[in-house]
């Protein structure tokens, strides 16, 4: 088997809070700092997707159906939301990007095949190379990033600078 | 010698024209499969060459100054500012999607470099879509 790995990037926004229930909003305030208020980011959820090369179209999967299935499982569900009133944070959890993206790989997996979906990258921030800054937060799930080229993921091209 | 096993990716651009049609498929099916690339347009195309080996001695997996040169005789000379479906004999019969232009090119590439040294070979059609092939097995 001689897989191709296909990675599309995908952008929403979104609002949460760090705050444990039990815990009064001082407690909270002490334990994560600024976090503890309601605040929101640009998110970056990159889709990596595996497979052999469909010989008739040349094409692991039909990248505009997979914009329509993440459109629907996670853009329509996530984008301009409170990410902790969303119902599976209800008890609680608190939707760091660690938690956000097992969520996400939970909600894509049954829509895309365990097979095909591979790997999820989440920022809570642009990707790596168009940020002035270093990133947030990166949850990748359930893969490791071995190697990664300049900042894996679908790496936004930098400007080619001519001598 | 046993340095530890390093994996080194050089970026390097090349800008291309293409169009995706299938022959196995009839006009209007290649309408409906490949939407707009159906239409002849190109990009401005990013590749990411990986290669792995031991740290030599001189602290190295590879010259990148001789890496750089092969990925120019092996590839940007033959694909850069060139139509991928017509002027490039390597690709002739290639549907010229990103995944089958990362296994392409990961042939193009492996006879050129030292064996097993071509780990992977990333390319980045645009800012928002990745394809990425290794050969046999996976390449996580």
């Amino acid at each position: 088997m001689s897989p191709v790995y296909a990675t599309r990037r995908f952008t929403f926004s979104a609002a949460h809070r760090y705050a444990r229930p039990g815990w009064s909003a001082a407690e909270n305030r002490r334990h994560y700092g600024g976090l503890a208020a309601v605040h929101g980011h640009n998110y970056t959820l990159e889709v990596t997707i595996r497979g052999e090369v469909d010989a008739r179209t040349g094409m692991v999967m039909d990248l505009a159906e997979l914009k329509r299935v993440v459109a629907e499982t996670v853009l329509d569900r996530f984008d301009h939301a409170y990410l902790n009133e969303d119902p599976s944070f209800e008890g609680g959890a608190i939707p760091t990007a660690e938690n956000l993206v097992r969520l996400i790989w939970e909600l894509l997996q049954p829509k895309l095949g365990a097979d095909r979906l591979w790997r999820l990258r989440l920022w809570e921030a642009r990707g790596l190379l168009r940020m002035s800054h270093p990133p947030l937060a990166i949850a990748t799930y359930p893969r490791p990033r071995v190697v990664g080229g300049l900042g894996g993921g679908a790496t936004p091209l930098p400007p080619k600078v001519d001598q | 010698m046993s340095g530890p096993v390093v994996y080194l990716t050089k970026l390097v651009h090349f800008s291309a024209g293409h169009r995706l049609a299938s022959p196995r498929l009839t006009e209007a099916e290649n309408r409906t499969v490949y939407g707009p690339c159906y239409r002849p347009h190109g990009h401005n195309y990013g590749l990411e060459v990986t290669v792995k080996g031991e740290v030599g001695a001189d602290g190295m997996v590879m010259d990148l100054g001789a890496l750089e040169q092969t990925i120019q005789a092996a590839l940007l000379d033959l694909v850069d500012h060139r139509d991928l479906d017509g002027d490039v004999p390597a690709l002739a019969g290639t549907i010229t999607t990103g995944e089958n232009l990362a296994a392409a090119f990961f042939r193009m590439l492996e006879p050129r470099l030292p064996p097993g040294a071509l780990e992977r070979v990333a390319l980045v059609e645009t800012p928002n879509n990745r394809f990425e092939y290794g050969g046999e097995g996976d390449h996580p």
